[in-house]
């Protein structure tokens, strides 16, 4: 009797908790539509071989970089670990998080985000966060990075930060309820639509140009978790017309890379010899750029980083040949898709705003 | 900390776990400590005012206690005659009474000067002055012993669950339930939980989504009258009680978690006849409070049985004894008023609950007349019509704390003409930051509460309901719990969880 009982409430508890996690995944978005940084955390999780190149930061790493690009012409296996407004205490975390599983050659820091240490806009931290893996790391990133009014019980239980959106479901929370397409290159955010760079704001003085003390904090870490594990650490700053990234700020990281003996590109800098012409290699005015601009940026990446020890051409490895080339197909087919519809549209409707 | 807070549920958990493993004894003391945390959290500065509080009742008390024995003592030794002993009481009395006036000064000026200056403010400042005056002016009155260990005082005082919004509880009936051993009850911990949960259902569901509609009219009163300022009223009314009603229903559950039954605060107030009869059912420990330290004291003081004989003078004997009933109402409602805010506001909404409620009881004859002759004045549609005229009268005296009377009567007014029909024709309800969705939700749960609070009539709900099969109850509760999750208003972007009644 008391076993019958045991086993009724074991069956009710279970039953409960399905329809708890049922409802959370109902609930959290899906980031299918015009936002799909959500995913990008997520998917990294689904690569089944390791790579010689981890890359590093916030959106000047996931949108300047293809690692597409990178094993075609160099034979180097890498993928970005960025996100929307990723911090740099998170790029610290996702390190960690990666290197449980696989030790790369080279890790890419691209230092834009050592502007700024906390974070503005609470769906940045969720985009970034939600889709790590649950492990001491994403614990401590949680703690380091939430903004004031946010809790971790609501990243261990994301219903209790979702809740309210039964009232916002849409068709796309039915439709990838249960599979997702992947959104990301390995990734690189994809961009084929042109929006060549018009006026900026102008630039203004700064009262102060030094970086937050937790931000170096964390640069250091990120350093001596590399230096431990005997990886390359390379600083990089993508071409970008705004923000507008300051002397002063550059000067600051190129003494910290003589001090420390680390490679740093500042690749704004090299713009014209990459060849990036802002009237044609952006999407968005100059911010980022697109796959064209993306894929210039990675060529001049790629002879860099193929003078890293360990960094080598890999495309004589029939198994990774054969998963590469499955990315390769996948890239090419999305960006002649998107080339069609810019060509036609005269925009991407996937991302298109009135 | 605010009860809809994680880390309240944190701070809950945590009680639970060490207060049944302290199983004995020594329960209390956890539960001063954690009653002491639960207060600091805001600011160890807060710990001082209620201190000071249990510190000066204790003292005072204390005194008063001894001085009493040592009077008895006193006259037994000297073998007084009655003229004497009386003679010799009536001296101690006095000083007793400087006691307990300074007692009272000083912790109803602590209090003044929370509510009425912005000099500090500190949480459930009301709730625990009114308790530990309740018990110096019960130790003066010679209803119990003085309390010897101040800590056990200070439990009394500061018991966190009741900080919030009350109930004010008597010392007497505390000491029975704070000091005694709690072993844990399975059953007693789920009732407690299956009340913690329905507090939350009518804070979270109803009165945080309704909230800011009830706000939009009532804080903007020019902007919205005729049928608009019905619906302020109405959404004002539901609010407050959702709220107020909720926040007992977690507080007494949570108590009932620990093993501590506390005072109900709440009858079903919705369903009385009349004003008076409502507030007996409303914030019931309050109305207690008022009527057995302020009104008995008023209506029996010299003062009133002078202004009583000078009444009777003028107005003939009738009017000469219903004075100091009169008298003692007005004195009530007036500090009624007053409690509630510092404003003139607080204060008309006062007297007019005082008017309303002394004007019905003077007319009672008349409706006793009517009754006798309308027999359809004892069926149940009569019944469920003296109760919503009941509702309409306490919400229309409500709407006087955001208005003057002239500019009710304005907007009332413009109901007859109507006013705002159009508005409210063309989706206005919809542009008070609720969607069609939230009155779905809305209606849903006013339905369920209205449901719950009917079926209370035929006595109680809970142990009809524990008489359903268990599977049914698992079903009906983890529904319950869906609702509150997913329904609630909680979370992120939300800053308005603060109880209502946290505010006094």
């Amino acid at each position: 009797m008391k076993r019958r009982r045991a086993a009724v409430w074991l069956t009710a508890l279970a039953a409960s908790a399905a329809v708890l996690l049922f409802l959370t995944r109902l609930l959290m978005p899906k980031y299918m539509g015009k936002v799909v940084e959500g995913n990008l955390t997520e998917e990294y999780y689904k690569e089944t071989t390791g790579h010689d190149v981890l890359i590093f930061g916030n959106c000047e790493a996931y949108e300047n970089i293809s690692p597409i690009v990178l094993w075609r012409e160099f034979g180097i296996t890498s993928y970005i670990r960025g996100n929307a407004q990723q911090l740099i205490a998170q790029s610290y975390y996702l390190l960690e998080d990666a290197l449980k599983t696989e030790t790369p050659k080279a890790v890419v820091l691209n230092i834009s985000s050592m502007t700024q240490f906390e974070q503005e806009n609470e769906s940045y931290n969720r985009m970034t966060l939600d889709g790590m893996r649950w492990s001491s790391a994403k614990w401590r990133a949680i703690l380091a990075t939430k903004m004031e009014d946010e809790h971790l019980i609501e990243y261990i239980f994301p219903l209790l930060r979702f809740h309210s959106r039964w009232k916002e479901l849409e068709q796309e929370d039915f439709l990838y309820f249960f599979k997702k397409e992947p959104v990301s290159h390995n990734g690189y955010y994809m961009r084929a639509d042109i929006r060549p760079a018009g006026e900026l704001p102008a630039m203004r003085r700064r009262s102060d140009y030094s970086f937050d003390a937790r931000a170096w904090e964390y640069l250091d870490q990120i350093r001596l978790l590399c230096e431990e594990r005997g990886i390359t650490l390379i600083l990089m700053k993508a071409p970008a017309l705004y923000p507008y990234w300051y002397e002063e700020w550059d000067s600051q990281i190129v003494a910290y890379a003589q001090v420390h003996g680390l490679t740093y590109l500042n690749a704004g800098r090299e713009s014209e010899s990459i060849g990036i012409d802002f009237s044609y290699d952006t999407y968005d005015q100059g911010l980022h750029l697109n796959v064209y601009g993306a894929e210039k940026l990675t060529r001049y990446l790629g002879s860099i980083l193929f003078a890293v020890p360990g960094v080598e051409d890999r495309r004589e490895d029939v198994e990774l040949a054969a998963v590469w080339a499955e990315k390769e197909r996948f890239y090419d087919e999305k960006k002649a898709e998107q080339e069609a519809e810019f060509a036609r549209l005269g925009y991407l409707t996937q991302f298109y705003t009135d | 900390m605010l009860l809809v807070s994680y880390s309240f549920a944190a701070f809950c958990l945590v009680l639970f776990a060490v207060y049944y493993l302290f199983s004995g004894r020594l329960q209390w003391v956890v539960l001063l400590v954690f009653s002491g945390l639960f207060y600091a959290h805001g600011g160890v500065r807060g710990l001082l005012y209620p201190l000071v509080t249990t510190g000066s009742a204790w003292f005072l008390a204390g005194r008063i206690g001894r001085q009493t024995k040592e009077s008895g003592r006193y006259m037994k030794e000297q073998g007084f005659d009655r003229m004497q002993k009386k003679a010799y009481t009536k001296q101690v009395k006095k000083k007793q009474r400087c006691l307990l006036t300074a007692g009272l000064v000083l912790n109803f000026g602590i209090l003044a000067a929370a509510k009425y200056t912005s000099l500090f403010m500190t949480l459930g400042i009301s709730y625990y002055t009114f308790q530990a005056m309740g018990y110096l002016i019960d130790v003066y009155r010679r209803k119990y012993e003085p309390e010897r260990n101040p800590a056990r005082l200070a439990l009394f005082v500061g018991f966190f669950p009741q900080l919030t919004a009350g109930p004010i509880s008597r010392f007497d009936r505390m000491r029975e339930e704070l000091f005694r051993e709690h072993r844990f009850s399975f059953s007693g911990f789920r009732l407690g939980a299956e009340r913690v949960l329905w507090g939350y259902f009518k804070k979270l569901v109803i009165a945080n989504r309704i909230g800011p509609a009830a706000a939009a009219i009532t804080g903007s009163p020019e902007l919205y009258s005729g049928f608009f300022a019905f619906f302020g009223m109405l959404f004002h009314v539901i609010e407050l009680y959702a709220d107020f009603s909720g926040c007992m229903d977690i507080v007494l559950g949570l108590s009932q978690m620990l093993g501590i039954s506390l005072p109900e605060n709440f009858e079903r107030p919705f369903f009385s006849k009349s004003l008076s009869e409502f507030w007996r059912r409303w914030h019931m420990s309050l109305m207690q409070w008022f009527r057995e330290y302020i009104f008995f004291p008023v209506s029996t003081s010299h003062f009133s049985q002078s202004f009583a004989k000078a009444v009777g003078r003028i107005g003939g004997r009738q009017a000469g004894s219903k004075a100091p009933v009169w008298l003692a109402g007005l004195v009530v409602w007036l500090v009624t008023g007053i409690w509630h805010g510092a404003s003139w506001r607080f204060v008309t909404w006062g007297l007019a609950n005082c008017s309303v409620i002394l004007l019905s009881q003077e007319l009672s004859g008349v409706y006793r007349g009517f009754h006798e002759r309308f027999a359809f004045s004892n069926r149940p549609w009569y019944q469920y019509f003296a109760s919503l005229r009941t509702c309409l009268v306490f919400g229309l005296l409500q709407m006087l704390i955001y208005v003057s009377i002239p500019e009710l009567f304005g907007m009332f007014l413009g109901m007859a003409a109507g006013e705002g029909l159009s508005e409210l024709c063309a989706g206005g309800l919809l542009t008070l930051g609720l969607d069609l969705a939230d009155y779905g939700i809305l209606f849903l749960g006013l339905v369920l509460l209205f449901a719950v609070e009917l079926m209370g009539r035929g006595g109680s709900v809970r142990e009809r309901f524990e008489e359903k099969p268990g599977w049914l109850r698992y079903l009906l509760l983890f529904a319950l719990f869906l609702l509150v999750i997913m329904a609630g208003v909680y979370g992120h972007g939300y800053d308005a969880s603060r109880f209502i009644y946290n505010r006094f």
